[in-house]
């Protein structure tokens, strides 16, 4: 573990709690001198927790009006921030700009959230042991048939 | 009390007084015939008798379901360094197989294939598919020193890897040529999997083999969908045997090299990581998260990559498996960067 370098998977995995006991003894301990990676871990802690809070919304009727006039907003801002950035305009304004922007942005998102979930691909869980079967299975065909499905007949993970 | 000179110098005494000459010359023919077949003997290869390696392993292929044979198979892999045994029983009347414990049992017949375990029986079109590959197709092949296996005197062939290092060893009964043991080996020399009979009964009074129900088979995948790319070839040997749509809608691409076999299922979407068996070692792939077990069937590899679910098994050694999913990943375009990570439940890393 000492050479392997810490990632943000390894992150993910230590808030999902699927590490195991050395690695995440490991990670904690890379966590404790990096403020960097502490900070990277608070992100995640709020980011899943944001999206987590965040419950199904039916989009209101004027839904698509504001979306499309959020869009002549985000171009007419961005515009008016070059306009304004060359006169010399105060920070805080342009902050406002920025967070309208990223508003406009997240409304944009919530479209493809909202509007769109059938472009989300399918969530699939493998089957595994049958894979691991039907593979036996076809590769006993032709060949010793009892050595190669022997496997069938025990329990394939050991347990 | 007649003695042969087998120099051809007659000894004066090697000769009875009262000798015909006729006698004496079919005795000095004899003698040097039987000079002339001990220099032929010692000459010719010592293994000139010994059964070729390749002609015993294609004979393995049949033997068991020819056989009236009953027996305690176990089968030992490991993971993380350590051992894991599992036992089953076997018998064989000819016609048929079971092999299994209570109710995980694999009965088969013909091409006909039916778990209790899974209530599944399937009938595979062999014969549609492509030949399997001799055994020496990626393998060099030897004997090795007779063994003994449950009782029984048994053959050995060994397979060698480019390297030279052997990588499996089949035990192969020499009267009735079953296989009785199979062993793959890591790098290391290091038997990582071994599946053999413990105990033994050739007789014809062996229970019977119960007939399996009347299969479902899967639907025939004539050609795989455009975003299942199904290479014919993957590294080092293995060669595309056939392609299957499963009732669930998966892919299963089937290769073998000619001693091991290799199945890629791939599905359409994203992994749903909370429902893959617990344990196995976590990695990448490509970039990609992915999971990887050592189990009784062998090397099981999970991972997703470009909108799919991709699932490999393999009975081939770790290394040569990590080989071929190189392949896979070439195949889809990714940079493949699998070896490490394959090997890892092995406690090689």
């Amino acid at each position: 573990m000492s050479e392997r370098p810490l990632t943000e998977d390894l992150l993910s995995a230590l808030l999902d709690d699927e590490l195991d006991a050395a690695t995440r003894v490991e990670v904690e301990a890379r966590l404790a001198i990096s403020a960097d990676w502490q900070a990277t871990l608070t992100e995640l802690t709020e980011t899943r927790t944001a999206l987590r809070g965040l419950g199904a919304v039916d989009a209101p009727d004027e839904f698509w009006e504001r979306v499309l006039a959020s869009d002549d907003v985000v171009v007419d801002l961005a515009a008016r921030h070059g306009r304004r950035h060359g006169r010399g305009r105060g920070h805080g304004r342009r902050r406002r700009v920025v967070a309208l922007a990223g508003v406009a942005a997240a409304a944009v998102f919530a479209v493809g959230v909202v509007v769109f979930p059938t472009s989300t691909p399918d969530r699939v869980r493998p089957p595994v042991a049958a894979f691991s079967d039907a593979h036996a299975s076809r590769s006993s065909v032709g060949t010793d048939a009892i050595s190669t499905l022997a496997s069938v007949g025990v329990s394939r993970f050991g347990r | 009390m007649s003695c042969f000179d087998l120099t051809g110098v007659r000894s004066p005494g090697a000769r009875s007084p009262g000798a015909r000459p006729g006698i004496a010359v079919a005795r000095w023919v004899l003698g040097a015939g039987i000079v002339l077949g001990t220099v032929v003997a010692l000459t010719l290869p010592s293994g000139a008798a010994d059964p070729d390696p390749v002609a015993v392993i294609t004979r393995t292929r049949t033997a068991s379901s020819q056989t009236t044979i009953a027996g305690t198979i176990e089968v030992e892999w490991v993971v993380d360094g350590h051992p894991r045994v599992e036992r089953a029983g076997a018998r064989a009347d000819g016609s048929g197989f079971v092999v299994g414990r209570g109710d995980r049992r694999a009965v088969g017949e013909d091409g006909v294939r039916w778990s209790a375990d899974a209530g599944e029986s399937i009938e595979w079109g062999a014969a549609a598919d492509a030949p399997l590959p001799a055994p020496d197709a990626a393998w060099d092949l030897d004997l090795g020193p007779s063994a003994e296996v449950a009782g029984r005197r048994a053959l050995v062939v060994r397979a060698r890897g480019d390297d030279g290092q052997v990588r499996a060893r089949f035990f192969v009964d020499e009267v009735t040529d079953v296989l009785l043991r199979r062993d793959v080996l890591d790098r290391d020399g290091t038997v990582v999997r071994s599946v053999r009979f413990t105990h033994v009964l050739l007789a014809e009074g062996t229970p019977a083999v119960p007939t399996p129900p009347a299969p479902a088979p899967p639907m025939p995948a004539d050609d795989a969908p455009r975003s299942f790319p199904a290479p014919d070839h993957l590294d080092p040997g293995f060669h595309l045997l056939g392609r299957y749509r499963h009732p669930d809608g998966a892919v299963q691409l089937f290769y073998a090299d000619g001693l091991f076999t290799l199945s890629v299922f791939e599905q359409e979407g994203v992994v749903d990581w909370s429902g893959i068996p617990a344990g196995g070692v976590r990695g990448e792939v490509d970039g990609n998260r992915a999971h990887t077990f050592a189990t009784a069937s062998g090397t099981v590899v999970v991972w997703g990559a470009d909108g799919a679910v991709l699932t490999a098994v393999s009975d081939a050694p770790p290394d040569t498996v990590a080989a071929a999913l190189e392949s896979v990943s070439a195949s889809r375009g990714f940079l493949p960067r699998v070896a490490d990570f394959v090997l890892g439940p092995f406690g090689w890393n």
